[in-house]
Order: C-alpha cells, then sequence, then structure tokens
C-alpha cells in the first residue's frame, strides 16, 4: 500500500503542476491580493508595520484555502470525468488508497504554501524588526486545520456533486447561512401574534437549530480565537482550544473521507 | 476464470424516463487459457459485460465471479489482471515512461527501468517515452495500455476493442502479443467489432443481442465447412445456370453458390459449354456469417 500511496502522491503532485488551470487559479488568488498589497508595503508608518503583517497573513490564508479547495476540486473532477481512476481501480489499488493520496497530496501542498506565507511574514518581522510573535505558528496550526476540513468537504463534495452544484452548496448550506436564518427567524418569532405563526417559526427555528449544529464548520472555536490573531500572541487557553480543534478536524476529515470511499465504491465508472 | 449467471444492468435516463437495459439475463463462462471473444452490434451490452467482470458496475441481478471471487474495484485480485480501456484515458498528464512507472507501481512491483524500456521498445514507444500522453495519438495511447500489460505477467487480460485507432503493423503486433501471453498461460477476453481479428485470435466466442449470449461456442466449430453447398468459379460468355445462386460476373468469371443436390447438373452445364472451372469447394462459413444469422435470428438462436 505504501509504494502504492507514494506513487500516487507523485502522480497527483505532477497533476498540480502540470494543469494550466490550476495555474491560472493559482495567479489569480495568490498573484493579484499579492500584487495589490505591494504599494502598501512602501508607503507605511512604522505604527502600521504589524497591520501590515497581518494583512499579508490574512491574504495569504485566504487564498491559499482557496487554491487548496481549487486542488481538491479539479484534481477529484479531472480523475472521475477523464476516467484516469479507472485505470488505477483495474489495478490492485483500492479506493481508499486513491481517496488517502489524495487528501496527501492536496494536504502537503496546502501545509508547503502555508510554510512559506508563515516563513514570508517571519522575514518581514525581521526586516521591520518588530518582535516576533511565537502566536503566529499557533496561527499556521489553526489554518492547517481549516484547511484540512475544507479540502475534505470539497473533495467529498465533488466526489457526489457536479463543480459547480459543489461550489453552490459550499457557498449556500454552511452553518453562517443557518446561523443567520436563526436570527431572522427568530425576530419573526418575537413579532408573530397567532398561535399557529408562533407555531411555525418555532418549528422552522428548531430545524435551522439543527442544521447549525449538525453542519461542520471550519473552526468550531472561531470567535474564541479571535484575540490570537489580532495580537499574534500565544497563550495557553488558546492553545487549548487549538488541541480541540485538531480532534474535531480530524474527526470531520475522516467522517468526509469514509463518505468520500463509500461514494467512490458505489460510482458506476462507465 | 470467469462466470456470469443471470446477470442484469440497467442504466438511468432520468426520473421521469425509461431505464435502459444493457444486459438482460446475460450468462456466460470462460474457461483457463481460453482467448474468448464478445461480439455483437452497438448497443448489445458487451462493454458494460466487461465492467461486471472489471467490476466497474455492479449487476442490478445476477452474479459475476473472476476466480471465484466477486470482484471488487482495486482488489488483490488485479494484481494478475490487465485491462486495456476502449478509450484510452491514462493520466494525459503524465509522460509516458512516468505513466508506465506509475501503473507498474500501482501493482506493488519494483520492475527494473531496463523491463520498462524494453516494453516501450516491444510497442514501438521507445522513442516517445518523454512524451506527455496528451500529446499522443490514440494509437500510441493504445500503445502505451499494452505496454502496461507487458510489464506485469497477467494471467487474465480484458481487451475492450483493442485495435481500434491502430495501424496495420501495430495490429499484426499486438495479434502476436495475445498469442504470445496465451501460449505462456494468459486467458484473453477480447471485446472487438473486427470479426476477422477476432476470428483469427479467439479461440471461443460469444455473440450478443440486446443484452444477452445468444451464441457461445468455439470459434472452430462456427468456422466449419457448409456441406450443403458449393463455392464456384468459372469461366461464362452468357448467362449463369439456374442452379447457381447469389451469381457475380466480373471480366468474364463469374463466381457463386451451387447447391450440393445440384452439383451434377452444374458440372454437366460445364462440359456442355466447354468452360473453364476455377473453383468448386466446400463452402466455408465465416464468423461473420454466424455473427448475422444470430442477429437476424434474433437472441437465443444456437
Amino acid at each position: 500500500m505504501g509504494e502504492q500511496l507514494a506513487a500516487t502522491v507523485m502522480a497527483n503532485l505532477r497533476f498540480y503542476r502540470r494543469s494550466r488551470l490550476l495555474l491560472g487559479i493559482a495567479l489569480l488568488f495568490v498573484g493579484m491580493p499579492a500584487l495589490s498589497m505591494i504599494p502598501s508595503l512602501f508607503f507605511l508608518s512604522s505604527a502600521a508595520k504589524f497591520e501590515i503583517i497581518q494583512m499579508v497573513l490574512r491574504q495569504a490564508t485566504s487564498a491559499i484555502s482557496l487554491l487548496t479547495a481549487a486542488l481538491a476540486m479539479l484534481a477529484i473532477h479531472h480523475h472521475l470525468t477523464s476516467r484516469a481512476y479507472r485505470v488505477v481501480v483495474t489495478k490492485p489499488c483500492r479506493p481508499e488508497t486513491w481517496l488517502l493520496a489524495h487528501f496527501l497530496s492536496g494536504m502537503l501542498v496546502g501545509t508547503a504554501l502555508l510554510a512559506v506565507s508563515l516563513l514570508g511574514c517571519g522575514v518581514l518581522f525581521v526586516v521591520w524588526r518588530i518582535p516576533f510573535q511565537w502566536g503566529m505558528l499557533l496561527i499556521g496550526v489553526d489554518q492547517l486545520l481549516r484547511l484540512l476540513v475544507l479540502f475534505s468537504a470539497v473533495s467529498f463534495l465533488t466526489i457526489v456533486l457536479h463543480p459547480i452544484v459543489a461550489i453552490l452548496s459550499l457557498a449556500v448550506v454552511r452553518e453562517e447561512t443557518f446561523y443567520q436564518l436563526i436570527v431572522v427567524i427568530s425576530a419573526g418569532l418575537s413579532n408573530a401574534e397567532g398561535r399557529l405563526e408562533r407555531g411555525f417559526y418555532t418549528a422552522l427555528r428548531q430545524l435551522c437549530s439543527a442544521a447549525y449544529y449538525a453542519l461542520p464548520s471550519s473552526q468550531p472555536f472561531d470567535q474564541k480565537l479571535q484575540p490570537l490573531y489580532s495580537t499574534f500572541r500565544a497563550s495557553l487557553p488558546e492553545a487549548g482550544l487549538l488541541a480541540l480543534s485538531i480532534l474535531y478536524a480530524a474527526l470531520v476529515a475522516a467522517l468526509f473521507y469514509f463518505l468520500g470511499v463509500f461514494a467512490l465504491k458505489r460510482r458506476r465508472l462507465v | 476464470m470467469i462466470s456470469a449467471r443471470d446477470v442484469a444492468v440497467a442504466f438511468s435516463q432520468g426520473w421521469f424516463k425509461p431505464k435502459i437495459r444493457a444486459l438482460d439475463g446475460f450468462s456466460v463462462s470462460v474457461e483457463p487459457g481460453d482467448v474468448f471473444g464478445l461480439l455483437g452490434p452497438n448497443g448489445a451490452g458487451k462493454s458494460t459485460a466487461m465492467y461486471c467482470f472489471l467490476g466497474l458496475i455492479a449487476p442490478d441481478r445476477g452474479a459475476v465471479r473472476v476466480r471465484g471471487e466477486s470482484p471488487d474495484p482495486g482488489s488483490p485480485l488485479f494484481r494478475r489482471i490487465a485491462y486495456v480501456p476502449e478509450d484510452p484515458h491514462y493520466h494525459e498528464y503524465l509522460t509516458v515512461r512516468e505513466a508506465l512507472d506509475y501503473y507498474a507501481a500501482l501493482y506493488g512491483m519494483r520492475i527494473p527501468g531496463s523491463k520498462v524500456g524494453s516494453a516501450l521498445e516491444r510497442v514501438g514507444l521507445a522513442e516517445s517515452q518523454t512524451m506527455r500522453i496528451s500529446h499522443c495519438s490514440k494509437g500510441m495511447k493504445q500503445k502505451v495500455g499494452l505496454a502496461a500489460c507487458l510489464l506485469g505477467e497477467p494471467d487474465l487480460v480484458f481487451l475492450d476493442e483493442p485495435t481500434r485507432g491502430l495501424d496495420p503493423l501495430a495490429v499484426k503486433e499486438f495479434r502476436d502479443v495475445i498469442v504470445e501471453m496465451n501460449r505462456r498461460g494468459a486467458t484473453f477476453v477480447i471485446n472487438s467489432h473486427v470479426l476477422s481479428e477476432v476470428e483469427m485470435v479467439c479461440t471461443r466466442v460469444a455473440i450478443m443481442n440486446k443484452g444477452r449470449v445468444a451464441l457461445q461456442d468455439r470459434t472452430q466449430n462456427l468456422l466449419k465447412y457448409d456441406l450443403e453447398s458449393y463455392t464456384v468459379e468459372f469461366s461464362s460468355a452468357g448467362q449463369a445456370p439456374s442452379c447457381v445462386g447469389e451469381a457475380k460476373t466480373e471480366a468474364g468469371r463469374t463466381r457463386g453458390i451451387v447447391p450440393a443436390a445440384r452439383l451434377g447438373e452444374f458440372l454437366g452445364f460445364i462440359a456442355e459449354k466447354r468452360s473453364t472451372l476455377y473453383e468448386c469447394s466446400l463452402k466455408r462459413l465465416t464468423l461473420e456469417d454466424a455473427f448475422f444469422d444470430v442477429l437476424h435470428q434474433g437472441p437465443g438462436h444456437g
């Protein structure tokens, strides 16, 4: 299995490197924000340097998230539609191995990109002589966990849905959407007068709450980790939350992985 | 080696449309050492049957067994199985050499570079090994599949329209490889439209129609002589006698079929007209005759 895994990871890395579509997406997601930030690097006061580093890291991590999601989507879609996947499973390589190799290669690229962006920020700390904040490493871990959840969700959705439908599902069916719905429904409930109307709103709120809690989140402790992102300072409670996040991300990724394997096995490969 | 019993596969066309029955009561058995040909018109279910053998489709009904096991995608059963698909959908972003190395790794084999090189040499791709598969012609892609077959030592090979897009030289090479591997004990299942080719290499054939096997027999049994009629060719100046059926005259020579019961009458005509008799032999039935017979008389015939 090790040899099959390594060979498939290598093939996937070659796919990433040679896909022109991925190159275009990379230029769009990474290149454009980077270019737009160049002027601000030259016209800044010393007080704004720290905010600039925060902005660079924010832009870089969101670009890496989008790029990693694109990697997941394009790699799965390409191999399934070009039927190259069929060539793999007509050899002694199980769908489990193939999907695991897909996860590993995607996360390898995501981790490398994150490391490069963190290193870039570290260089800015040194160049601008700002005391280095170790909380940046915790941010790196947090971003890696978010990437893992996003990558696994996108991979699973692309196996079962058309990529466009997968993107739409990811954009619409998310916890934030249901949170907003709960807020709106609660407002409607407080203004409702009739018994029937109140019952309807209550049932709807229960339904949205169920969906809100059931849907996986990219980071369940998002609010609690905000101080880390604003100060870059590492503290024990935040490290504890990240330890819990590791467990959560591993569980969500495993869930999507096994659902993906199940869907691949059920798929008719004609 | 392979058996399918009462297999049914239907494909959905959409929510409110009836399903297409690709296989319906499909039963077949392939013995070790066979070069087994699956024949049939378009839509007969040949490719679907092959996908069932490879575990790419789970049948809605019936059972498929390969070496006594149910073929699951990627199972260890595939260690000694090779498959050359109809549409050569290999990893297009890899070069020919990278693809072969990758496929060898999927078999869990540590294949020396010289063996990969000789496989490429054998199929005539040695000079194109650094070319990306996406830049290869369809014939070259087919050869990649054949080279992958040669890398391992499979004892069961599935070929889906293997010679489609190949030049005559490559077709001959392909045929030679099949014969050579079969001599070493490999079993082949070939899905093809080219009847002459099947006739040359297959030891057994199944003719499919409308999702089921209409006829399954040894090829030599189908290529027998028809004792009821003779193929004749003779010089003729005028009209052919009534005993010659399907007569075609070209450049003073008439060719046709004479029923055995009227052979005496025909020979009398030749003697009387002092014609030259070029050929008079028992009519040989071809696979094409069997194929059209089965198709015209419907499934179940034979």
